[in-house]
């Protein structure tokens, strides 16, 4: 018994203290009891996802290497700057971030509200330059969630010379990130050209690390126990271009011009050289800075995004009168030794349907009529064939049909078909008289370098024609197995051996007789035989064309070039297919290397 | 030794190994800045069951001579921190010469108990509301002291000490009942389910009491007032208000909003399972999702590393250690030994409660660490003198039979 305490009988406190102290014991014990044992196998999940973050290894692109190994596109190592929302997302440090990047705010903001609807990291700069990397490590203790990753970027050398052939690659954007999608945020994507064609061999797949992290988001290596997923690289292809030549046929069109080249071996559809001007540097595009440079090069009025060569179809000219004679001989409408007379002028429904030369030609057989041009000549040669058949050749010969390249869209082009103007204009709305047009080329007939090439090409390949295309093999980088991606694919003109020898036969006197349209072209040492061709262009000076191939009997290669309202394909396009053509066949040996002097 | 109570003796040895172990793991095992602390613990231990030697050799009439000028020593030690002190993580709370520092709100802790048990030794019983008020004033100037630091937690321990000793020594229950209840109200106020439950429990112990008509209003009326006028009052408030108060009272705030530190403390105890990581094994810990691991959050690390096995073992020791010390309070003949005891071992209980429902995220975080175990010199010493102080008790409860 207490002495302090009145009114018990024996002293509770003790016993009281004692209880409190139980009941506490007992609360704590259940809470303890509760967080590790009924809810355990929760928790350390959560402090497995704590600490371990999956770090994304990106797969390395593959390379593109021209028909000789030179590098035409390949990835650099680059710095990216990323941030991890679930770290770093609140005002003072996204703030922090986006002054120290150089970046508004509000960007910021944009990028990181993409990143986590996606539960993605956010890259905030794909590309930082060495002095943004500085800054940002010397405030790594400050800033949470930012980690600089290294990443890779690509590089082509050749530059713009490249630009529409290989096209260029960019962040993926937040439409194409849908759940299914195999990319994720800050992944680069082939947008045109063979990087979009191929985007499936170039891009791999990607591996994935287990990095440890601590409270602030800091990454301290890798998980040990946890071994990283290697990234599978993509495959490298093996180009049939020859760099060398592309950049010179991009010369020959000069800075001041816009155009096409397209040079093709045309005994096995390899596209040697396929040049666009104007054009972009695949290596800005593909950078951080792209999409400002996209929008400003997508309002260009030249339109440099267009790649000429398979994209833009032209009236062909003269250089369809080819494929006209061999139709017409074909069908045995016109003989070769027939004869025509040019006043400079043909009347046909009371319309005067002049030739280039105003004086005419004269009397003009088929040979003479290839070789100097004639207008007047293929004129009547169209009224004999008829739209019809003229038409049927045309798409036989290519025209109006892809050529099947390996690059993405492709343009058809049109020869147009008596179906073709009934819906157009209505029947009976439209003369029979436009054959008479299209037999030279103008008119409603559309086509692109690529197919004037690969038809003249099959020519001067004695009739067969193949599918030209660019990526001749792929290399796995890791087993160095080779797949070859596409055969070559040669189909025969319906034409006989001698409709060939005599197309050939005046083909060649386009460049070697002394009235011959390309005389002032002619390569010293070797026969090139081709075809001039200047379209008229209502809307402005007329459009050159020349195609040509060489050596003449047994063509290595054919190379069509063509300049937007360039004038005369003698004096503006010629030229320029003839030195690629010269080029290459010193390349190849046919013809020795030029001497020294006026190099 | 005779006169030792051996098995609470043997308890605190364990606790402080653990300790010891637990320090070490917590800062050897960390990845970023591993200073390894456990060596450094040990010798804190060392010097504390050093004094804690001494003091069980000090006689009752010592400690009743030094209750007050201890007190007043403690007092000018809060004084001169809130001067001269040094700030560590934003509060300013230690004392220092050179490499050495004290924590001076630790040294109050016991002081003030000993002051308070001198005072109620004294008083009879029969003038609570004086013995009462008396009391409130001892305790509410280094209560004020220590709050300023800022440290709330070790303030906090302050109160039940108070209740309890004022219980122990005779003041009647209900009397302190109608105290403290408008205090609870003034915390429950936040939540109205809390609140109503505060208020039923209320209403039914002074029924249970047998409550005057006067009381139950007073009382009811108190707790009314108060509950309805807090979340006015605190809602009248600016937000930066609110956050300076917030953050005054707890500089450790959360830092990342959305209860970052319980978050981590629950995960990391979770985590740790039946038989936990192993020693040096947490994660939580290694890779510093834990806040102050080694100090206050220790309890934690313990979950984490040695599972619900160990940390029960731990909870189980404190309970063996708390219910000897209960026990030694009880046996003393000396009413000043005894309030003193029971003062001394609430301080303790209130303090492994506190850390212990923090850590767990059953309580609200506030400094403050748990008993022998966590990291800290002064808190070490103290806890061992402490100790020592209660073991003297017991002798001279059985010098006087």
């Amino acid at each position: 018994m207490h002495p302090g305490v009145a009114g018990y009988d024996r002293d509770i406190r003790p016993a009281a203290a004692r209880a409190v102290l139980l009941v506490v014991l007992v609360l704590l014990s259940a809470r303890l009891f509760y967080l590790q044992i009924l809810q355990g196998a929760h928790y350390l999940e959560l402090a497995d996802s704590n600490r371990v973050r999956l770090s994304i290894i990106k797969a390395p692109r593959g390379l593109m290497y021209d028909r000789s190994g030179r590098i035409v596109a390949q990835d650099r190592a680059a710095s990216t700057i990323v941030l991890d929302p679930s770290y770093g997302a609140d005002s003072t440090n996204v703030s922090m971030v986006a002054e120290l990047l150089g970046m508004s705010v509000q960007e910021a903001w944009r990028k990181i509200g993409v990143a986590q609807r996606r539960r993605d990291d956010c890259t905030l700069d794909p590309d930082a330059t060495f002095a943004t990397v500085s800054r940002i490590e010397e405030r790594r203790d400050i800033l949470r969630g930012t980690a600089r990753r290294l990443s890779l970027r690509r590089r082509y050398p050749a530059g713009a010379a490249v630009g529409n052939l290989v096209g260029y690659i960019a962040e993926v954007s937040e439409k194409e990130l849908n759940p299914d999608s195999p990319y994720r945020m800050g992944d680069l994507i082939g947008r045109s050209g063979l990087e979009r064609q191929y985007e499936s061999v170039l891009r791999g797949e990607r591996g994935f690390e287990f990095i440890q992290v601590d409270a602030a988001g800091r990454e301290l290596g890798p998980v040990p126990e946890r071994s990283a997923i290697a990234p599978i690289p993509g495959h490298d292809l093996r180009l049939s271009i020859d760099q060398n030549l592309q950049t010179l046929a991009w010369d020959l069109i000069g800075p001041d011009r816009q155009g096409a080249v397209v040079a093709l071996d045309p005994r096995r559809g390899d596209v040697l050289a396929l040049v666009s001007r104007p054009s972009f540097d695949p290596n800005v595009l593909g950078s951080g800075m792209g999409h400002a440079v996209w929008a400003q090069l997508n309002s260009d009025s030249l339109f440099p995004l267009l790649n000429r060569p398979i994209q833009c179809a032209y009236p062909p000219g003269s250089t369809f009168k080819i494929a006209t004679a061999a139709a017409a001989l074909a069908e045995g409408v016109i003989q070769p030794s027939d004869r025509k007379t040019c006043t400079g002028a043909f009347l046909f429904g009371g319309r005067p349907f002049g030739c280039w030369k105003k004086t005419g030609h004269g009397s003009v057989d088929l040979r003479k009529a290839i070789v100097e041009s004639c207008d007047v000549y293929f004129y009547q040669v169209g009224l004999a064939i008829g739209l019809e058949r003229l038409s049927r050749w045309a798409h036989v010969f290519g025209f109006g049909e892809p050529t099947g390249i390996d690059l993405v869209n492709e343009r058809s082009g049109l020869f147009p078909t008596v179906d073709w103007f009934n819906t157009t204009y209505g029947r009976g709305r439209w003369s029979r008289g436009t054959v008479v047009n299209l037999a030279i080329g103008q008119g409603e007939v559309l086509a692109t370098p690529l197919q004037i090439a690969q038809f003249v090409g099959a020519i001067g390949n004695d009739g067969v024609m193949f599918a030209p295309r660019i990526a001749m093999e792929s290399r796995d980088p890791v087993t160095g197995r080779r797949t070859v991606l596409a055969d070559p694919k040669g189909r025969r003109l319906p034409l006989s051996p001698q409709t060939i020898a005599l197309l050939k036969d005046a083909m060649a006197g386009v460049t070697e007789d002394p009235h011959g349209t390309a005389g002032r072209s002619r390569i010293p040492g070797v026969v090139m035989g081709g075809k001039t061709g200047t379209a008229q262009n209502p809307h402005g000076e007329d459009h050159a064309w020349f195609v040509g191939y060489a050596p003449a009997d047994h063509p290595i290669i054919v190379a069509c070039a063509f300049v937007e309202r360039g004038g005369h394909g003698s004096s503006e396009a010629a030229p320029v297919a003839s030195g690629v053509i010269k080029a290459w066949l010193i390349t190849c040996g046919v013809l020795p290397e030029e001497e020294s002097g006026d190099a | 030794m005779r006169d030792w109570d051996v098995p609470a003796l043997l308890v605190v040895v364990a606790l402080c190994l653990v300790g010891v172990v637990m320090v070490h793991s917590a800062t050897a095992g960390r990845e970023a800045h591993g200073e390894d602390l456990g060596l450094d613990q040990l010798l804190r231990v060392c010097a504390g069951a050093i004094l804690m030697v001494v003091l069980s050799r000090i006689s009752l009439r010592f400690l009743q001579f030094a209750a007050y000028p201890s007190y007043l020593l403690a007092l000018l030690l809060l004084v001169v921190v809130l001067f001269a002190g040094r700030t560590h993580g934003g509060a300013t709370r230690w004392l220092g010469v050179g490499a050495l520092e004290v924590q001076p709100s630790e040294v109050a802790k016991v002081a003030t108990t000993l002051a308070l048990a001198f005072f109620l030794a004294e008083q009879r019983g029969n003038k609570p509301w004086r013995t009462l008020a008396i009391a409130a004033a001892i305790v509410s100037v280094p209560f004020a002291l220590i709050v300023v630091e800022p440290d709330l937690g070790t303030a906090l321990v302050l109160l039940p000490v108070t209740v309890g000793m004022a219980w122990w020594a005779g003041v009647p229950f209900l009397a302190l009942f109608t105290v403290i209840v408008p205090m609870l109200s003034v915390v429950c106020a936040f939540s109205l389910v809390t609140w109503a439950t505060l208020m039923v429990t209320v209403v039914v112990v002074l029924a249970w009491a047998r409550a005057g008509f006067w009381r139950f209003v007073v009382v009811c009326g108190a707790c009314i007032v108060t509950g309805l006028l807090t979340p006015h009052a605190w809602g009248m408030l600016e937000d930066y208000q609110k956050t300076r108060i917030l953050v005054f009272l707890n500089p450790g705030l959360d830092p990342r909003g959305s209860g970052w530190n319980v978050i981590q403390s629950r995960i990391a105890v979770g985590s740790g399972r039946l038989l936990g990581k192993g020693i040096m094994g947490g994660t939580q810990k290694a890779l510093a999702f834990l806040p102050a691991q080694h100090t206050d959050f220790i309890f934690s690390v313990v979950g984490e590393e040695l599972g619900y096995v160990g940390a029960q073992i731990v909870l189980v020791l404190f309970g063996v250690l708390l219910w000897r010390l209960v026990g030694i309070a009880a046996r003393c003949r000396s009413r000043f030994a005894g309030i003193l005891a029971i003062g001394l071992t609430i301080g303790i209980a209130t303090q492994v409660l506190i850390n212990a429902g923090m850590t767990l995220g059953l309580l609200p975080v506030t400094g403050l660490p748990l008993p022998f175990i966590s990291y800290g010199g002064t808190h070490v010493i103290a806890s061992l003198c402490t100790v020592g102080i209660l073991q003297s008790l017991r002798r001279n409860w059985k010098e006087t039979s």
